[in-house]
């Protein structure tokens, strides 16, 4: 039998390793829309070329279809309602998933060195020492700051709620603990569900 | 034949002894009964051991305690409270892991648990060793494959408020109560008098033509019928409460509206309409609030703004947040949280605005009847003015000039002043006409002067046609 069409374009088989929520519609809600940039967020400012990994990432995991190129990309971490250049445009869950991958994949990366400054900020927090006595952990607080003030829209009563160095760092923490959850064996499936906590039925 | 399982992370290793109870003999046997588990912490001398029970509790607990560590969701009120383990978050980097010792029975836990549950300070990288040993365990098909817990959402109904009732009802309560109270108020004032018409045309300025100025009162009652259905829209949906939501809706909407408000637009009252905003942003209706609301809603950017829903039928009511838009004549937009209370005083409020406005721009706007013609007189007038303004005037103002025009009478009373431009109208608060003026009748004599403020501090006053 002769094959006159190429094959439908599926979504890839990955994405399936991450169940669908019982949600009311069929896009992601407001706080995983922006718990997954600022994920991502968090991702660059570990690693300095984290923009470009998160592409070759989108490669390695067969996830070009959904991503989409650089420009791809963007829009959909545009998709964050805090973004100055938010593009009002809904995530879907496929769109999601992807993200969720992807960053799961670079955070396994990244272990040691999430590792690495968690446990510092723990021993500085245990001698009552400030962050700026750990020389990486410092660089990261201030990346992630610089990297938050740049992109994420000042005007946003959300995001006014960041105003001080010590909340964006407290975020940025937060962040670091939670994409140590990430590296794990299930840490996708554990971000995944985590984005819906309060939102399914 | 015992089969031993084990899991070893950093700082965390996980040792499980159980049997099978499947015949075959194999190289990885299936372990189906757990006999033992140990759970060694680096740092804690004795391990946690225990049965079925114990383990069942933990690898529920650290997973639950994962997920609440990820969204930041309380995942207390799902899960069991006399469960045998259970997690808390602790001070600083630091969670709390609270065993109780196997055979203790549940009542007597419950009341003495301090003593008899073992407390333990896990960090950040140690607990996360804990949930990733529990991790391999649920990922390894050939040990104990029916305790998996499922990784799932917290449902909705969990993560409702926490505050008791009473609380919750206590606001509304308090508001029903001061508007019964407001209302017996009220019902013991007289009646206002109608203003005659006749005045109220000439201090209406003299764009809007007679005829609709005559039909003005009536105008209110009726809007016009493509409002019907955003009326609707604006009562039936459920309201957006989450506080949160509607503050950043609130931010949202009054960028979105000051980006595309025309500043020159032509209107001399404030604009006010209740604005409809769905949680994605859009505009969805909006109610005229006072007449000039009505009269100049082509000048706002409302009507391109709105989302007009295609197919009317599949349209389903979604959450709205309601605001309270003003779009003032000096061109700059408010917004505030719709409350229903104001709905009643909306109009009352905007025609008092007008009302303190009058005066100095309605007198003026009327020629004088008689001038002052003695060059003399005017000179006194112009000196008398210039020292008032000076010896009044504490500090010099900053920025740039600001000019008035003051009406005098032949005694140097200041009848009325009225800005130039938006600079020294947002300015006349701090200047110490709104003081000075006193009524005086307007056959008298009179004349106007300019009055400047200039950038540098001086204070300069000439008449307003120059002098004779």
């Amino acid at each position: 039998m002769t094959v006159k069409r190429p094959p439908d374009p599926s979504a890839p088989l990955l994405l399936d390793q991450l169940s669908a929520p019982k949600l009311a519609r069929d896009e992601c809600p407001r706080r995983a829309k922006t718990q997954i940039d600022l994920i991502l967020l968090a991702i660059e400012a570990l690693d300095l070329s984290g923009s470009e990994a998160m592409l070759a990432a989108a490669r390695e995991l067969e996830l070009q279809s959904v991503i989409g190129g650089r420009v791809g990309l963007w829009r959909l971490r545009g998709s964050n309602p805090l973004r100055r250049f938010n593009q009002r445009r809904p995530l879907s869950l496929d769109q999601a998933k992807a993200l969720v991958l992807i960053a799961s994949y670079l955070s396994r990366r990244l272990t040691v060195i999430i590792r690495q400054l968690l446990l510092g900020y723990q021993q500085l927090s245990d001698q009552q020492l400030s962050v700026e006595h750990h020389l990486r952990l410092a660089d990261y607080l201030s990346r992630f700051r610089a990297h938050f003030r740049a992109r994420m829209n000042a005007k946003r009563a959300s995001v006014m709620a960041y105003s001080s160095d010590e909340k964006l760092n407290q975020l940025a923490l937060n962040l670091l603990m939670q994409l140590l959850f990430c590296t794990g064996t299930s840490g996708a499936q554990r971000l995944w569900s985590s984005l819906f906590d309060g939102e399914v039925a | 034949m015992t089969i031993r399982r084990q899991y070893q992370l950093p700082n965390c290793s996980l040792i499980l002894e159980g049997l099978s109870t499947e015949a075959t003999e194999t190289a990885q046997p299936l372990m189906t009964v757990l006999v033992n588990a140990e759970c060694h912490i680096v740092g804690l001398e004795k391990p946690l051991s225990g049965g079925q029970q114990f383990f069942e509790s933990l690898v529920r607990a650290v997973s639950q305690y994962a997920q609440e560590v990820l969204s930041g969701y309380s995942h207390s009120q799902a899960r069991d409270q006399n469960a045998p383990v259970r997690l808390q978050p602790g001070e600083g980097p630091y969670h709390r892991l609270l065993v109780q010792p196997e055979g203790a029975d549940a009542n007597a836990l419950q009341r003495a648990d301090a003593h008899h549950s073992m407390v333990i300070q896990l960090s950040t990288v140690q607990l996360f060793d804990l949930v990733e040993a529990i991790d391999q365990f649920c990922d390894d098909r050939q040990t104990l494959p029916q305790l998996n817990p499922e990784i799932v959402p917290l449902a909705r109904r969990y993560t409702k408020p926490t505050e008791p009732l009473a609380q919750r009802t206590l606001p509304a309560t308090l508001g029903i109560g001061s508007l019964a109270v407001a209302a017996a108020v009220f019902a013991l004032l007289p009646l206002p008098e109608a203003p005659r018409p006749a005045e109220e045309r000439r201090l209406d300025s003299t764009t809007v033509p007679e005829t609709e100025a005559e039909a003005e009162p009536e105008l209110e009652p009726p809007p016009p019928a493509t409002t019907a259905e955003d009326i609707a829209r604006l009562t039936e949906p459920p309201e957006i409460t989450d506080p949160t939501v509607v503050s950043d809706l609130q931010a949202e909407l009054a960028a979105q509206l000051e980006a595309v408000f025309d500043v020159e637009a032509e209107f001399d009252q404030p604009l006010v309409y209740r604005v409809a905003v769905t949680a994605n942003g859009d505009i969805v209706g909006y109610r005229y609030d006072n007449n000039a609301a009505l009269r100049h809603v082509d000048q706002t950017p409302l009507p391109q703004l709105t989302y007009v829903p295609l197919g009317e039928a599949e349209v389903e009511p979604e959450p709205v947040a309601q605001y309270r838009v003003t779009f003032t004549p000096e061109g700059t937009v408010d917004v505030a949280a719709w409350d229903d209370s104001q709905a009643e005083s909306a109009a009352p409020v905007t025609s008092a605005a007008v009302s303190t406005a009058a005066p100095t721009n309605a007198d003026l706007s009327q020629p004088i009847a008689s001038e002052i013609e003695d060059s003399g007189q005017i000179m006194t007038l112009n000196e008398q003015l210039r020292q008032q303004i000076v010896e009044q005037r504490s500090q010099p103002l900053p920025g740039e000039d600001l000019t008035y025009r003051v009406r005098l009478a032949a005694d140097g009373t200041v009848v009325g002043y009225e800005p130039e431009g938006n600079a020294a109208r947002t300015a006349a608060a701090k200047t110490p006409l709104p003081d000075l003026v006193a009524a005086a009748p307007t056959d008298q004599p009179q004349l106007d002067f300019r009055l400047v403020f200039t950038e540098r501090g001086v204070v300069e006053v000439s008449p307003w046609r120059g002098w004779p």
